[in-house]
């Protein structure tokens, strides 16, 4: 559905690229994820692709054809959810979504069922002057998939939500999927990315460091370990050790025969985890 | 379609923001001036003030409404749509021009009457209405900030309004042709005068002309500086 390669990008003015030559396809029906740190051009990145930024190095295709030479057709078939919200604040919800619906020539879904959706229905008739940030990012993420498009650009879908209606969206994300919508999406929060993406870039500086499964890094990259709490000398201590070869553990078996043990967990790695160790980088 | 559905959010949109309130205050100064005045002053002030009405709406109130809009982030959600720039500026340009029309209308009734020249006074006032539109747009573009704005709306106030010193008597130059206000003074100025057939098309022409260019460039700078450089948030 999108392939883009070679992508590089430098804002007029700046000396540097910030995009610095990734490349990476999505197919169709799939939710891929950009996760990194903030500055690391996921926003910059997901711009290119809606075509509000120009002058890119590289090629990106869509559907087979070079993103710059499609015209305002292409603006039919996506959805875009900003990483801030961009409402007009003197209308209400309805009215925004009544408005954004009308440049459509597609029929979109009627502006109560869509707030129900995301638990605004009561909300419909008040200026977006007066919602609170959270509210307006629910209206931000409704208005971007009110039109049904085929590809849904979603940049922090679920910042600044209750884990509630995190929880809500994330489910109508699924249900695109389900529907067989392809979706971008832009994250610096490893559960987000880990319930959602069926592939993540590792994105640090403008680098893509890697591409994967979830679950194929935890496989490939992930280490299990046991991690013990036991008292000595009337001092609660606590040791972690590899699972790989816990049975030949010398250190781990002297521990079990004090008897002396309180807790015992296996601990897997975190995305997060596999991600600092990949790009010596924290997510935040 | 779109381009009825973007107009109707414009007029909304200036309503709600108490554009029309503001736009009656100063209509009724207009009044209370137009009918206190006789003579010499009255055709000097209402010729003035129809030329200030245009210009007025043209750069203030053109660019408070892209200065809203970058502020509440909206282009950005407006240009990921189907919409085009030349239908999102269509829109802002008819709403405004219909406001300004309306009261160049009313301000020649209040003075002298129904304009014999109904149809040359209408081209005039919307032809100049428009240009001022799309040089607000270009200026809006190209200021960062609101003062930037304000600044910038002034000093081309002024350079445009340099052939009222023609006008006035002041200073008379076949240079100030060039000038579109040159062409909107004259057009206007058939409430008052007879126009020769010469002043008609060559004020009709300049004013047709520097509205092609101006809409060209306000069109290519709102892409290049509002939209792709939208990429700031
Ligand atoms: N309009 C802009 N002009 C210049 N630099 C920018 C602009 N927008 C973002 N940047 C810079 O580009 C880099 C990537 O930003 P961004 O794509 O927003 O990162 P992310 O979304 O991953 O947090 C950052 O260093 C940021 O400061
Ligand atoms: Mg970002």
């Amino acid at each position: 559905m999108i392939d883009v390669s070679g992508l590089k990008f430098r804002y007029p003015g700046s000396d540097a690229d910030v995009v610095k030559g990734i490349d990476f396809s999505v197919s169709r029906g799939e939710i891929f994820g950009f996760l990194g740190p903030s500055g690391a051009g996921k926003s910059t990145t997901q711009k290119i692709l809606i075509k509000i930024l120009s002058g890119y190095g590289g090629s990106i295709k869509v559907e087979g054809n070079e993103l710059s030479s499609l015209d305002s057709g292409y603006f039919e078939k996506i959805g875009v959810a900003f990483e801030f919200p961009n409402l007009y604040s003197k209308f209400t919800a309805v009215e925004n979504l009544n408005f954004f619906s009308s440049l459509y020539s597609a029929k979109c879904t009627d502006p109560q069922k869509l707030l129900e959706m995301l638990g605004l229905e009561k909300d419909g008739g008040t200026f977006v002057s007066a919602y609170s940030k959270g509210m307006k990012m629910r209206l931000n993420f409704l208005r971007a998939i009110m039109h049904n498009p085929e590809i849904l650009f979603l940049d922090e879908p679920t910042s600044g939500l209750d884990p509630a209606n995190a929880r809500k969206m994330k489910d109508i994300i699924k249900m695109k999927k389900g529907e067989g919508k392809t979706i971008f999406l832009t994250t610096h929060d490893m559960h987000t990315a880990e319930e959602l993406c069926d592939r993540v870039a590792f994105i640090v500086d403008g680098s893509i460091s890697l591409i994967d499964s979830p679950r194929n890094l935890k496989i490939k990259k992930g280490k299990k370990a046991v991690k013990v709490e036991y008292v000595e000398e009337n001092i609660l201590k606590s040791d972690s050790f590899p699972l790989d070869d816990i049975n030949e553990n010398k250190r781990f078996q002297d521990i079990l025969k004090t008897g002396s043990v309180e807790t015992i967990h296996t601990m897997e790695s975190t995305l997060e985890d596999i991600f600092i160790e990949t790009t010596g980088r924290r997510l935040l | 379609m779109r381009a009825i559905s973007l107009l109707k959010h414009d007029i909304i949109f200036q309503f709600r923001h108490r554009f029309y309130y503001a736009y009656f205050f100063i209509l009724a100064v207009y009044y209370s001036i137009i009918t206190n005045v006789s003579g010499v002053a009255k055709d000097f002030l209402t010729i003035f003030i129809l030329f200030s009405d245009t210009t007025v709406l043209g750069f203030f109130f053109v660019g408070g409404l892209i200065l809203l809009e970058r502020d509440q982030n909206t282009l950005q959600s407006i240009f990921v749509t189907p919409v085009k720039v030349g239908e999102y500026l269509f829109s802002k340009t008819v709403s405004l021009t219909v406001l300004s029309y309306i009261a160049s209308v009313f301000i020649a009734l209040v003075a002298y009457g129904f304009p014999d020249q109904f149809l040359l006074f209408s081209a005039g006032a919307i032809l100049s209405s428009t240009f001022f539109i799309f040089t607000g747009i270009a200026i809006a573009v190209r200021s960062k900030t609101v003062n930037k704005y304000f600044f910038n709306a002034i000093v081309f106030t002024m350079i445009f309004f340099v052939p009222i010193v023609d006008f006035v008597g002041i200073f008379k130059s076949r240079l100030f042709v060039v000038f579109p206000t040159y062409a909107t003074v004259t057009l206007f100025s058939v409430l008052i005068r007879e126009l020769t057939f010469f002043e008609k098309t060559a004020s009709l022409i300049s004013l047709l002309l520097w509205n092609c260019g101006m809409f060209f460039v306000a069109k290519k700078w709102f892409y290049r500086f509002e939209i792709l450089k939208n990429g700031k948030n």
